[in-house]
């Protein structure tokens, strides 16, 4: 019983950063129609900046609040890049362009760190074991599990209750009716990609503890928050959270009795959701 | 194409049999490249499709070379057919899955099991892809085994399939391929299933792939799992848009071009797909300036 709680709390804590990852690939997709491949890339910057910024402050908690600024630094100015391709019926152009703005963050990212494999370690302050009746679990996990509901339950409530929220749902829902009634579509774009990017890097940085850095890890993400998409639905963020659980769940009980398949199920889940529900679990209802 | 582009490309093909060494296994590197290129501008000649995971073809093919003909040089009879078949069959599976939704879903759906299939070569099954070291002793087939022999072998598969290529466009068949890539729904509309043929070209354009993954394992004498990587995918679609998408020929001209860039430049630097991004950014950037409107996307569905 202890080891399936165990499996589940690790799947639970891997979903978090999938969540993290996919729910701005997902918006990012709802209210431009832009399919972002250079997130992954975003994802390993996140990480690798908090690394470097672990190395000379010293801090992971300031690293941590450090990484998503600094993300927000780099998206300004890789959106302005990436809007030479915004645009209604252009989605060749925007995957191929951002298809190539990853193998540039990629080969940069192993310019500036190297080729290595690099580790952050776990901040000393979570760096204890946590007993939870009868299993002594890691605290650190339960820091994912718990950034990732709050960050799940700050993107309902400011998607939901904000003006911001209000545009980006006008947005994604009917681009051109919100243009017309003056919703800057735009500049709501340029927004939400920054959030997403932000979240990516900041999934990227808190999970670099337990998913070491190492070049790949960018198409690796990348991939895996694909899948989370397209089992979720594209541009729904409610899409993004069950996407995000089945692939954690799947991955964390896969390793755990079919340890070298567990990638090739969670593919064969996403097949099997594109023969029955071909919009994705939650694609209809949008 | 004019007279003397062909008589021209026919010089240049038979140029690096006269030096042999280092120039000749770049033409053959580059005969290998040019077919999975081909097979990648194809398919978004004919459905507008982008196959982001071209890879998992190009690799696949090599390394159903590399298992089967490993043990005895004579299975590259068997080799051959049964990567095409394979390329034409995963397409299909590929394709049956992605093309039910929003075209985006193939894109997707491409890169994800290129993935899925470099992960399995990778980690899945050490003991029979060698893992991270990939296979070597891959030998070339009977009676070719000397690399000028091997070289024309394999321009003159390369010139079939291009004259092929051709000659499908003028055919009925490439006729309704055409009109699937300008008018979907038209084409539709007047009964015919498009369905079907996305899948047909598909499949064409995975074995086409695979043929040219066999071909490269002969060739390089052995597979790695770099082959099956998204790096691999994205140098066969620069190679594609940088020849040009439409043409019969791009795929040839891409891969010559980069085929040539990579070796010039990786005696400078090892940020090679650093270039190779720029690229893919460069051209899409530039094309956008020459046929706004004109470039439908076929992703969009």
């Amino acid at each position: 019983m202890d080891f399936y709680l165990l499996v589940l709390l690790n799947g639970l804590a891997y979903a978090a950063l999938l969540f993290l990852l996919a729910s701005g690939l997902s918006l990012v997709y709802g209210v431009g129609r832009v399919l972002h491949l250079a997130h992954g890339g975003f994802y390993m910057l996140g990480g690798y900046i908090g690394y470097t910024l672990v190395q000379r402050l010293g801090d992971f908690w300031l690293a941590l609040a450090l990484v998503p600024l600094c993300a927000l630094v780099v998206g300004w100015v890789v959106e302005r890049l990436v809007s030479l391709v915004y645009g209604p019926g252009r989605a060749l152009e925007q995957v191929l362009f951002t298809f190539g703005l990853a193998f540039v963050i990629s080969d940069l990212t192993r310019f500036f760190w190297g080729a290595q494999v690099l580790g952050v370690a776990v901040p000393s302050s979570l760096n204890r074991p946590v007993v939870l009746g009868p299993l002594v679990y890691p605290a650190y996990p339960l820091f994912l599990i718990g950034m990732g509901v709050l960050v799940a339950l700050g993107l309902w409530a400011s998607l939901r209750f904000t003006p911001f929220g209000l545009q980006v749902r006008a947005a994604a829902g009917h681009p051109s009716m919100a243009e017309a009634l003056g919703v800057p579509t735009r500049k709501v774009l340029q927004r939400t990609y920054l959030l997403g990017v932000a979240l990516a890097a900041l999934a990227g940085f808190a999970g670099a503890p337990r998913i070491a850095l190492a070049p790949g890890l960018d198409f690796t993400m990348l991939i895996l928050g694909l899948i989370v998409v397209v089992l979720g639905g594209l541009g729904s963020v409610t899409g993004a959270l069950y996407g995000a659980l089945l692939v954690g769940l799947v991955d964390s009980f896969g390793k755990a009795f079919l340890p070298q398949f567990s990638q090739a199920l969670i593919f064969l889940i996403m097949a099997l959701v594109l023969i029955f529900r071909p919009e994705g679990l939650l694609g209809g209802k949008r | 194409m004019r007279w003397w582009a062909l008589v021209g490309m026919g010089v240049l093909a038979f140029l690096p049999l006269l030096s042999r060494g280092y120039p000749l296994h770049l033409a053959t590197e580059v005969v290998a490249w040019a077919l999975a290129a081909t097979s990648l501008a194809f398919l978004f000649r004919t459905t507008g499709l982008v196959s982001l995971g071209h890879a998992a073809f190009f690799g696949g093919g090599a390394y159903v070379a590399a298992l089967i003909t490993r043990a005895d040089p004579g299975r590259w009879i068997l080799a051959l057919p049964l990567a095409l078949v394979l390329g034409f069959g995963v397409a299909l599976v590929l394709g049956f899955l992605a093309l039910r939704s929003h075209g985006i879903f193939f894109l997707m759906l491409t890169l994800a099991f290129s993935q899925l299939l470099y992960i399995l070569v990778k980690q899945g099954f050490p003991q029979l892809t060698g893992g991270d070291d990939g296979l070597p002793g891959v030998p070339k087939p009977l009676g070719l085994e000397d690399p000028a022999f091997y070289y024309l072998a394999g321009i003159s598969v390369l010139t079939l399939v291009l004259l092929a290529y051709r000659a499908l466009l003028a055919s009925p068949l490439g006729q309704i391929l055409d009109a699937l890539r300008m008018n979907e729904a038209r084409l539709g509309v007047l009964g015919y299933d498009t369905r079907f043929y996305k899948l047909l070209a598909f499949g064409l354009s995975g074995a086409l792939g695979a043929l040219g993954g066999v071909f490269l394992a002969g060739h390089r004498g052995f597979v790695h799992p770099h082959d099956l990587a998204w790096t691999t995918s994205g140098l066969l679609l620069v190679m594609a848009v940088v020849g040009g998408m439409r043409s019969v020929a791009g795929g040839l001209w891409g891969a010559a071009i980069l085929i040539a860039l990579e070796a010039v430049l990786s005696s400078y630097t090892d940020l090679w797909n650093l270039f190779v991004g720029l690229f893919l950014m460069g051209s899409v950037v530039y094309a956008l300036k020459g046929r706004r409107g004109e470039s439908r996307a076929g992703a969009s569905g």
